[in-house]
């Protein structure tokens, strides 16, 4: 199996099997468009992504690799968000900070069957909750002034026809 | 990256796409910059979550008709606010030929939430079922002990009619709002509370009217060009108020008829009958006032697909055919209109019994407003373009 070199922000070099590494957009681009050669010795440098969250990437495209392309989305569909793996649920059962280091990560790497469940999995923690139980969760300061807030829900009753 | 506010306004959209719009609405609600984000002021995102939500409605988008004796009356089921939301309209009793038509809202149900609001009453869940195509069902979960909470909508809606006292009904005091989903005034009287209270649980279905997002009836003949377009009216009906009705045109041999269909009723005509028809083979004019104002010596003309619309004859009326309900119309009348044809009248006794046609005229003024005369009521009903569009 060929295999190409990641480096990431803090210097850790991590070798991949090329399969593996093209699910991320963002590298296939570079090995196709820079000429960059299996065999060359030297590793793509990814100086947003630190070594904890690439090796997570890594381990979550290892995991993915047989997967079916994912199908081109229909901007116009309802978004589900009850069809998340078991897999996947385990992988995410991470701190915030790392999921939203990992969304970051799946964003600038192009990685789109991450970056989908990553996302939904956020949406997940919002959806049901009221606006204190969202800060809460979030760690949100809540920074309306009372009469911002008072116009904000004002905004959302009942509003007549004109 | 501790905290979810700082990711980047691009992946916090990635993230919000995949809320429904009440979870949206909430997020909003946070901190001033989920605020924004999920404002209208945010076009390309909520131009990405329309597409979403509008996919998801797209068979509720429109006009519907409520399957409801006697009564009947139009919901329009449209997206603004941030919400899908079903509008149902009260159309107030008089109908100004200069003005747009006063419409109010008596409630509004959001279907992400499946909650129904009134403006004068606490908000009620409700159940809305799609019993098949072009119908669905909504029903209030209210039970018989709970309808004394049902019935206080008549003050809220005299307080909206504030200083125009006067075009309210004689015995508007007699009777009392009951549910909004019922369109309609009736008796205070136990019997009736009882029967209402049990429709209500049962439900009240909806039919799609066949109407473009801009309230015009789609038509499947090419109409003569000096015809007005089909589409919804809100009529004058004398002590019933103003009622809407449907105007379209059937053809048959090349010769049109208009026909006017009533989507919300009243116990003499109920909602679904036709209120008035007329052939357009000949359109009718007069040769001075005096024959005009008595209906008499009319001179016909041939009407076909080639007549273009005449430049506006002179309109006179007899002042008697502006009875109490509608003299305070008499100054905004038009003075001029299109054309006029004979067509036939549709009246009944209470709960429509022995109902019959009898003669009179349609009249149209302009692209927006025509009027019916029923001569041997002495009456004129005078209509209106609604216009509510949906997108």
């Amino acid at each position: 199996m060929p295999s190409i070199k990641l480096s990431s922000s803090d210097g850790e070099v991590f070798s991949v099997e090329v399969e593996i590494a093209k699910q991320s957009n963002t590298i296939k681009t570079m090995l196709e468009d820079l000429g960059m050669d299996e065999e060359d010795d030297e590793a793509v440098p990814l100086p947003n992504v630190n070594a904890a969250i690439l090796k997570r990437v890594i381990q979550w495209c290892t995991y993915h690799k047989d997967d079916p392309p994912p199908p081109e989305d229909d901007e116009n569909k309802e978004k589900r968000t009850d069809d998340i793996s078991s897999w996947d649920a385990d992988f995410l059962k991470v701190d915030q900070g790392t999921l939203f280091e990992l969304i970051l990560a799946a964003n600038y790497l192009d990685i789109k069957g991450l970056l989908d469940v990553t996302c939904k999995t956020v949406a997940n923690m919002i959806k049901g909750k009221s606006p204190e139980e969202i800060r809460k969760t979030f760690n949100i300061k809540n920074d309306f002034t009372q009469a911002e807030e008072d116009q904000v829900r004002r905004e959302n009753e009942w509003c007549e026809e004109k | 990256m501790e905290n979810i506010c700082d990711l980047p306004f691009e992946i916090l959209q990635n993230i919000f796409v995949n809320l429904d719009l009440k979870s949206l609405s909430e997020v909003g609600k946070t901190c001033k910059k989920f605020y924004t984000l999920t404002s209208s002021q945010d076009k390309a995102f909520w131009k990405r979550m329309i597409k979403i939500v509008l996919n998801k409605y797209s068979q509720y988008l429109g006009f519907w008709a409520a399957d409801n004796p006697s009564t009947g009356g139009m919901v329009v089921i449209k997206f603004d606010n941030k919400e899908i939301a079903i509008n149902c309209y009260y159309v107030l009793p008089k109908v100004n030929i200069k003005s747009k038509p006063t419409l109010l809202c008596l409630w509004r149900v959001d279907l992400e939430a499946k909650r129904i609001h009134y403006p004068f009453r606490k908000e009620l869940y409700l159940s809305l079922n799609p019993v098949e195509n072009n119908r669905f069902i909504i029903k209030e979960s209210i039970g018989l002990d709970d309808l004394s909470t049902v019935i206080t909508g008549r003050e809220w809606i005299l307080s909206q009619l504030e200083g125009d006292s006067e075009m309210v009904y004689d015995d508007f005091n007699n009777y009392e709002y009951i549910s909004p989903q019922f369109f309609q005034f009736v008796h205070l009287s136990k019997k009736r509370h009882d029967n209402f209270a049990r429709m209500l649980r049962t439900g009240i279905a909806y039919d799609k009217l066949d109407l473009n997002e801009k309230g015009y009836a789609e038509c499947n003949t090419e109409i003569p060009e000096a015809l007005i377009k089909p589409g919804t009216f809100i009529g004058t009906y004398s002590v019933h108020g103003s009622e809407i009705i449907k105007l379209h045109y059937e053809k048959s041999n090349s010769l049109f008829t208009a026909i006017g269909t009533k989507i919300s009723g009243d116990d003499n005509v109920p909602s679904g009958q036709k209120t008035f028809k007329a052939k357009l083979e000949f359109s009718v004019g007069y040769l001075n006032i005096e024959n005009e104002m008595n209906l008499t010596s009319p001179v016909y003309t041939k009407f076909d697909n080639s007549t273009p619309r005449p430049i506006g004859m002179k309109f006179n009326i007899n002042k008697e055919f502006l009875d109490k309900f509608n003299d305070n119309v008499s100054t905004e009348l038009p003075e001029t209109c299109f054309l006029r044809f004979r067509g036939v009248g549709q009246v009944a006794g209470s709960s429509f019994s022995n109902p019959r046609y009898i003669s009179g005229e349609w009249i149209i003024f302009d692209n927006d407003n025509f009027a019916f005369m029923w001569p041997e009521l002495r009456h004129l009903s005078l209509y209106k373009r609604l216009q509510i569009t949906v997108d």
